[in-house]
């Protein structure tokens, strides 16, 4: 992205300096040169990963026209390389770059999630290979819903399987063909994931150790200590409201949420 | 005398020293005959494919370089540049399987699955 901003702003200057001046109005409007001689520091997305940036175009469109039916787009941040897929084409583009002797990414290094509560489908599943033969990594996005589900990579790479089982413990990800896809990292009889955009902070439990049952209870959330009791009010001097951040105007608000059922 | 020596070398090779991988006996006509059927294989695909096209290249170029050889195992390492000769051959086989598997899911095809409108834009 910054690479990209970065070609955008030269462009942009580029076209400033070889415009002739048309009037003196226009020419005010200019910004004036830089007084400072010296150079800036390096900037490392053109002076270190420009080569490679390149490279990795080159790499990322032989990669889209040998499997055009299955990746949808590639991107590149500085020495990163990313592929999309459906669902559908995940395994046979893992298999691809597991297997083609341009690609052999032998190992598959990390599975993650990503929730995007505002969009159809909310979850994207990244996976992270190494090629250890042409040393490189590469990194594969996928999407799923809430009620779909991503076909396992557990028969292309046995270490997706706890992977697979932290992604759906965490963010409720089904990974179909899984051989045991249970919870992983949270408690016995834990609800909900935890990751989710829309699980609260605090989470729903808090537990505590119970003197006269001898062992450790669940108990809803009450929040009675008195730390947790924020107050906004600062003992500092502030500096000021701060500024707003952007925000795209395109981008849609979060489904409002369901109304509470009545307790009993 | 060293000539004499060079096919023993890999005859007396204990360990290529990677877990799981073991020495291969007589690995260039195994090697031959993977690089063969993958080009057999790869003939099934429509020619316009960049798949069919990138690996044809690079096989043939392979296969060149093992037949070349004349049996030293050694020039034949140094020439695919893939490390040991054990190395070369699992990935002739990867890819064997491999184009096997494309001409069963015929990637060649355009697009099958588009992303929803916005799913790949991010904020930012």
């Amino acid at each position: 992205m910054a690479f990209r901003i970065g070609v955008r702003a030269g462009h942009l200057l580029r076209n400033i300096s070889v415009r002739p001046a048309v009037s003196s109005a226009v020419a005010s409007s200019r910004p004036s040169a830089s007084p400072f001689v010296e150079p800036t520091s390096p900037n490392p997305t053109v002076s270190l990963y420009a080569e490679t940036t390149e490279s990795l175009h080159t790499y990322g469109s032989y990669l889209v026209q040998s499997l055009p039916k299955f990746i949808q787009q590639f991107s590149v941040v500085k020495d990163e390389l990313t592929l999309y897929t459906a669902p559908s084409g995940l395994i046979p583009v893992l298999t691809f770059l597991r297997d083609h002797s341009q690609c052999q990414f032998k190992a598959l290094m990390d599975i993650s999630g990503v929730d995007f509560p505002e969009r159809e489908k909310r979850f994207e599943v990244v996976y992270h290979l190494l090629s250890i033969q042409h040393q490189g990594r590469i990194r594969v996005k996928t999407y799923a819903g809430e009620a779909d589900h991503v076909p396992s990579a557990c028969d292309l790479f046995r270490g997706a399987d706890w992977y697979e089982r932290e992604a759906w413990d965490l963010f409720g990800i089904f990974f179909s063909g899984h051989p045991d896809l249970r919870r992983i990292l949270t408690d016995y009889g834990f609800e909900g994931h935890p990751l989710r955009k829309d699980f609260p902070l605090t989470g729903y439990t808090e537990l505590r150790y119970d003197e006269e049952r001898k062992r450790v209870v669940y108990e809803p959330l009450q929040l009675t200590q008195a730390f947790r009791n924020f107050e906004s009010l600062s003992p500092w001097e502030q500096v000021g409201d701060g500024t707003t951040p952007r925000r795209p105007d395109d981008l849609k608000p979060l489904p409002p949420p369901k109304p509470e059922e009545p307790k009993k | 005398m060293f000539r004499l020596t060079r096919p023993l070398a890999q005859a007396l090779k204990r360990s290529t020293g990677i877990t799981g991988l073991t020495v291969h006996p007589n690995p260039l006509p195994e090697l031959t005959k993977t690089y063969e059927s993958t080009l057999s294989v790869l003939s099934t695909i429509p020619p316009s494919s960049v798949y069919r096209q990138g690996v044809e290249a690079l096989t043939l170029r392979k296969l060149k370089i093992v037949q070349a050889a004349n049996g030293d195992v050694a020039a034949v390492e140094k020439q695919l540049d893939e490390g040991q000769i054990e190395e070369s051959l699992d990935i002739a086989s990867d890819e064997l399987k491999l184009a096997a598997k494309m001409v069963e899911w015929k990637a060649w095809e355009p697009l099958v699955d588009k992303p929803e409108p916005g799913q790949w834009e991010y904020i930012g």
